[in-house]
């Protein structure tokens, strides 16, 4: 079906900020900050750098990490950039704009467009939704690591432990960055930390959606609710309930196990790739050491 | 390092009329790594712990790299009192603090490295780990009226925030001194101890242990351990601890 482009610039989607968070995942925000924006501060100083640079979607997470930044090492380190694809929604970009107007970061635009339509070509229009929005997220990484060259700075990570637990990611795409400082918060918490902190109203309210095509949703691709599967993912995972313990707090057995399957499907892409062992040392095996050894920074 | 490294030397040497505790990673004559603690006073190297109990689960990994040590006692200092020193890990065991007071100590000190984890808003603190440490200090230090010293690390490496939160509990389990969270700072709490003379008196509990049952029932605990059988036990709630299932008994 075309897109209209009633439905790329329509109304936004609005959620209502209040009764999402289930008050088993309300964080004591305060010490989350301190602890996310020390981190950030001391990746920095680990590896010798003093500038970061991100992908800003105009969505809730980058929005978030880019406060977190600012308020952590100062957002004249920090620059931000646009990567739209020519059916991003306009929104998008447009609530991008606002978090670097308010924060007074560097930012930069580079349209993908070219970069993923050159490659499928013209000929090539039915690639799959599937092949489209991973290259896209690999082309806006490819993009994203020059950037850490010309900036002189580490690439930030934006993704969130929901995400992150089902795989809602591209390999080598969003998920790849020097660090990940809200890669232990579920979307729930994101949002309660984004609110805090302030970030525009207007990205706090809308419908998460990694905007690959118009009127997409991450909870209309998924089928859940993020307030439902952060706190089934925080009883599974966190807490370690088993499925029937599960099931009598009321989870529905069909979401358990299609969840379970996600998380357990997953795991290859939170995981390093195996290196076949042959010699006497081998890295990640018994060649162990810190990422960032002592000593190791570049200056 | 060695005990004997020049580098621990040049440490002792500065404390005249000084007590310090210092730790780092040991290597033994027969090279084995610990995990140790000196106390440096006027100019000596006077006692040095090995952290008897490595963590090993979770975020933990110590046993792969380290020796655990094997004797726990509290040392005489200089300041006219007994230390109990201790590494972290080593207050998650009872037996850690049992045995340090019983061994005459009055103030009880744990040099830590913990990684802060669970932010949950519940959270005493908004800081699952530093709830647990702080039940455990005021608990210690009432259950064996005596004063504790926690010392706590600060900073980040790689994804773990080690939280800081130092204190200093009195021998009723009141809290004399809390650093703050997250800060690096040089602190100076003053205590007396006519207070753990005053609580053991009022509140002997120390002198009401009873070390020789302790060590009976704990002989017939490992005893029973090591004639353990690999059958499951029939669990009617008679036995618990660590008795060992009835094995001679005939199966019809």
């Amino acid at each position: 079906m075309p897109v209209s482009a009633a439905q790329l610039t329509g109304p936004p989607a609005a959620r209502p900020l209040d009764g999402e968070l289930p008050a088993e995942l309300a964080i004591d925000t305060d010490v989350a900050r301190r602890i996310i924006g020390g981190f950030i501060r001391a990746q920095c100083d680990q590896a010798g750098f003093d500038r970061l640079v991100l992908a800003l979607s105009g969505g809730i997470d980058s929005a978030l990490v880019a406060y977190l930044v600012a308020e952590s090492i100062g957002a004249e380190r920090l620059l931000c950039l646009l990567m739209p694809y020519r059916t991003s929604s306009p929104r998008s970009r447009a609530d991008a704009e606002e978090v670097v107007r308010r924060l007074g970061c560097a930012s930069e635009l580079v349209d993908i467009s070219t970069m993923v339509d050159g490659y499928f070509g013209p000929e090539r229009t039915d690639a799959s939704p599937l092949r489209r929005g991973n290259l896209a997220a690999r082309m806006r990484m490819a993009v994203l690591y020059d950037h850490s060259v010309t900036w002189n700075g580490l690439v930030v990570g934006t993704s969130n432990k929901t995400e992150s637990l089902i795989g809602y990611t591209t390999l080598f795409g969003d998920s790849a960055c020097a660090f990940a400082p809200i890669g232990d918060l579920y979307k729930s918490q994101v949002r309660q930390l984004a609110a805090v902190m302030a970030v525009p109203d207007p990205i706090l309210r809308k419908e998460p959606s990694a905007d690959l095509w118009a009127g997409q949703t991450d909870e209309g691709e998924m089928g859940l609710r993020y307030a439902d599967l952060d706190r089934l993912l925080f009883w599974m995972v966190d807490r370690r309930r088993r499925p029937p313990e599960l099931a009598a707090m009321g989870f529905e057995p069909a979401v358990i196990e299609r969840v379970e399957r996600l998380v357990a499907a997953s795991e290859f892409k939170r995981q390093v790739p195996p290196v076949a062992k042959v010699g006497p040392r081998t890295a990640g095996i018994d060649h162990l050491y810190p990422r960032r050894r002592p000593g190791s920074a570049r200056r | 390092m060695r005990l004997d490294d020049p580098r621990l030397a040049a440490l002792a040497a500065e404390t005249r009329d000084l007590s310090v505790v210092v730790s780092f990673v040991e290597e033994s004559d027969d090279h084995r790594l610990f995990i140790s603690a000196a106390l440096l006073e006027d100019g000596e190297l006077r006692h040095v712990h090995r952290k008897v109990f490595l963590a090993n689960y979770g975020l933990f990994d110590e046993r792969r790299f380290f020796a655990s040590g094997s004797v726990m006692r509290a040392v005489a200092s200089r300041l006219g009192l007994r230390l109990g020193i201790c590494i972290c890990e080593d207050f998650w065991h009872l037996a850690t603090p049992a045995l340090l007071a019983l061994d005459g100590a009055h103030l009880l000190i744990n040099i830590s490295s913990s990684p802060g984890r669970d932010v949950a808003a519940i959270n005493e603190v908004g800081l699952g780990t530093a709830s647990s440490w702080r039940w455990m200090d005021r608990t210690y230090a009432q259950l064996t009226t005596s004063y504790v010293v926690f010392v706590n690390r600060v900073g980040v490496d790689e994804s773990i925030t080690f939280w800081g939160g130092s204190e200093v509990v009195g021998p009723a389990g009141d809290t004399r001194f809390g650093a703050p969270l997250h800060d690096e700072g040089l602190f100076t709490v003053e205590i007396d101890l006519a207070d753990v003379r005053r609580e053991r008196i009022a509140v002997p509990l120390l002198r009401d242990e009873q070390p020789e049952l302790l060590l009976r029932q704990i002989e017939r605990l490992v005893r029973a351990r090591a004639s353990e059988h690999p059958v499951a036990p029939v669990m009617d709630g008679s036995q618990g601890g660590l008795a060992p299932p009835a094995a001679h008994e005939a199966v019809p």
